[in-house]
């Protein structure tokens, strides 16, 4: 082996060395691009899920499969909040359809204290309540839900909201944002960044057609 | 070393290829993602649409109303917004109370291949579902004062005239706004709406109609003196003679009681009620007849505020006043709602008769606002008459006397989607 050969393997393990690490940053960099799809798709899925069951709860806000029941649905609001809501409505329960008795549903949202064993610090447990049920624990890693409350006019009304002016509620928006709950690890910078992928979403005016019921 | 850079560059093809694929597969999850919830929304839309537009329909042309023929619904799919939509109606569940029959309306989307159905309860809209309303002349009728309060919907089909600081606890709207007289201060406590029409509709003569079969309709030139008394009720036609006494049930089993349109005269009632009545005075022939007296306490015999099961239920109508009687006492309480075609609720001798409040549970729909009162409050030196206290029947935003006025028109009274 002669000095050229020698040459030859020292450039051969340096442009390979240096193909690997290449090829090494290019894989981690997909690896992240991957994860960070995935944890997309996840807080749009946790996203969707929420609105549709708010949205499927609050335009049942005063509803009842026996009006009698519900007599005046413009006090089927009983207790709202800048982050909870506590309302009348005649929950499908069984998935058999509305039965004629009246439910009260409960939409509040839970201290940051409660999830800080998660990786993200934001995140907090949307409690959904039919009846007195037991609360039940699903961390879809919302981090922001905001309620307000408009009159007839489209004027917003201070909340809380109470006493008479519970009846003046006539559409209700929504804002929400949700997060990863795990966050996605940037290896690349130094020291090691957790990104957590968010969402938002508004319902700029979700009104219950029971409230102008009679 | 060319063979292994070619195994490299073609492994690390497959890699990015398998990474792009599986990059592409997620961008498709979540804009299948999205998509379902656009599809969902859409899909309850057109329902909701078909849902509007059958209720438009039966709005204008209320099925079993003023000759209209039943309405079977949009069965025929309808294209709309990308999809379709079919509604159905039927009349299959009953009002618990009156026995009435409600419609269901339910309109079926159709939108790719999702299928979405909502749902919606209609009855019959009755005038009983206020707690007042006034008609156009209330603008030239009195003026709500301090102590009277009306608890409930009150609509003013003119203006609502107030002077000091009269309490209206429920929803109020009127279509000519409000007069404030000499810096009045109503209180409004849950929301005041101008602008709003809501007619009268003078279909009240079914009455009638219902009192020939299956009520009891009283003929033939002669006051009408009823007396309620559980559920039975002592009546007789000229004053002195003595009074029948009967079952409500047997005298008029539908609950309807009336004095007919045609030379008649007034009824003269009081007592206690149970059951569903309605008594109606119909005489059209001139001012002074169609009024109802009452001459005493009118009152249920199970009073709803205390027993929510309470099925007693009364409706006065009249042609002109429904008067009160003075009876002295500083107080009168009246449990119906009580309707007056041309005039309004007149308290004899307001000006003399002790002061104190006519309390009302159930409704005032009148075509005019009179007073009940020389205007001096309650505790004030030279106060007569009455204050108007209005609470309202909470059963009557979905039930209603037997064959109370209605406003020819149906109402939703549940939406489910």
């Amino acid at each position: 082996m002669g000095s050229q050969v020698a040459l030859d393997l020292i450039g051969s393990i340096v442009v390979f060395g240096w193909l690997l690490l290449m090829a090494l940053t290019a894989n981690t960099a997909n690896n992240e691009n991957v994860q960070a799809a995935h944890s997309d798709l996840l807080v749009q899925e946790n996203l969707v899920t929420i609105t549709q069951m708010m949205e499927y709860d609050f335009r049942k806000i005063g509803f009842c499969l026996e009006p009698h029941r519900i007599p005046d649905p413009t006090r089927a609001v009983l207790t709202a909040d800048s982050s909870h809501l506590r309302f009348l409505s005649d929950v499908d329960l069984d998935g058999s359809g509305p039965d004629g008795n009246v439910d009260t549903v409960v939409y509040t949202l839970g201290p940051e204290t409660e999830l800080a064993f998660t990786p993200n610090p934001r995140d907090r447990l949307l409690y959904r309540v039919v009846n007195n049920e037991p609360p039940k624990r699903v961390n879809l890693g919302v981090t922001d839900f905001r309620l307000r409350y408009y009159d007839r006019t489209n004027t917003v009304i201070p909340s809380p909201v109470t006493g008479a002016d519970l009846q003046k509620i006539v559409s209700i928006q929504i804002t929400l944002s949700v997060e990863n709950v795990m966050g996605t690890q940037v290896v690349e910078t130094a020291p090691v960044n957790t990104q957590y992928t968010s969402a938002f979403w508004q319902q700029r005016r979700l009104s219950s057609r029971n409230y102008r019921n009679r | 070393m060319g063979k292994a850079a070619l195994i490299f560059v073609v492994g690390y093809g497959l890699l990015f290829l398998m990474t792009g694929m599986t990059q592409s597969d997620l961008s498709v999850q979540a804009f299948d993602n999205a998509m379902d919830y656009y599809q969902e929304s859409q899909l309850r839309n057109i329902a909701v649409a078909g849902a509007n537009i059958t209720a438009n329909h039966l709005f204008r042309n209320p099925p079993n109303m003023e000759g209209n023929p039943w309405f079977d619904g949009y069965t025929t799919p309808v294209d709309f917004g990308g999809g379709t939509f079919t509604t159905t109606l039927d009349s299959s569940m009953v009002d618990p109370f009156s026995g009435e029959r409600r419609m269901v309306l339910r309109s079926t989307a159709a939108y790719g291949e999702s299928t979405y159905t909502m749902m919606a309860l209609m009855g019959p809209s009755k005038f009983s579902k206020f707690a007042v309303w006034a008609g156009p002349t209330a603008s030239a009728g009195a003026y709500w004062e301090t102590g009277d309060s009306a608890l409930g919907p009150v609509h003013s089909q003119g203006t609502l005239k107030t002077i000091g600081s009269p309490f209206f606890g429920g929803k109020t709207s009127t279509k000519d706004g409000v007069v404030y007289h000499a810096g009045a201060t109503p209180i409004f406590n849950a929301g005041l709406e101008t602008g709003v029409s809501i007619p009268m509709n003078r279909n009240y003569r079914r009455i009638e109609d219902a009192a020939r079969s299956g009520g009891k309709l009283f003929e033939g030139h002669d006051d009408l003196w009823l007396t309620f008394a559980g559920d039975s009720v002592r009546y007789r036609r000229v004053g002195g003679d003595p009074d029948t006494t009967v079952r409500i049930t047997d005298l008029a089993p539908n609950g309807v009681i009336a004095l007919g349109a045609r030379n008649t005269g007034n009824i003269y009632v009081h007592g206690v009620v149970r059951g569903r009545v309605t008594i109606a005075s119909m005489d059209t022939l001139g001012a002074a007849r169609g009024k109802v007296f009452i001459t005493g306490d009118l009152t249920y015999q199970s009073d709803p505020r205390v027993d929510p099961s309470s099925t007693d239920m009364l409706g006065i109508v009249a042609v002109n006043d429904i008067v009160i009687t003075d009876n002295s006492a500083p107080s009168f309480n009246i449990h119906a709602s009580m309707f007056s075609l041309n005039g309004g609720i007149e308290v004899e001798n307001k000006n003399s008769r002790p002061p104190g409040n006519l309390n009302t549970l159930g409704g005032w729909i009148v075509e005019r606002i009179h007073a009940t009162s020389n205007g001096i409050p309650l505790g004030l030196p030279g106060s007569k008459g009455y204050k108007a206290v209005i609470r309202y029947d909470e059963r009557f935003r979905f039930s209603s006397p037997p064959h109370f006025p209605g406003t020819n028109a149906y109402e939703i009274l549940a939406w489910w989607e």
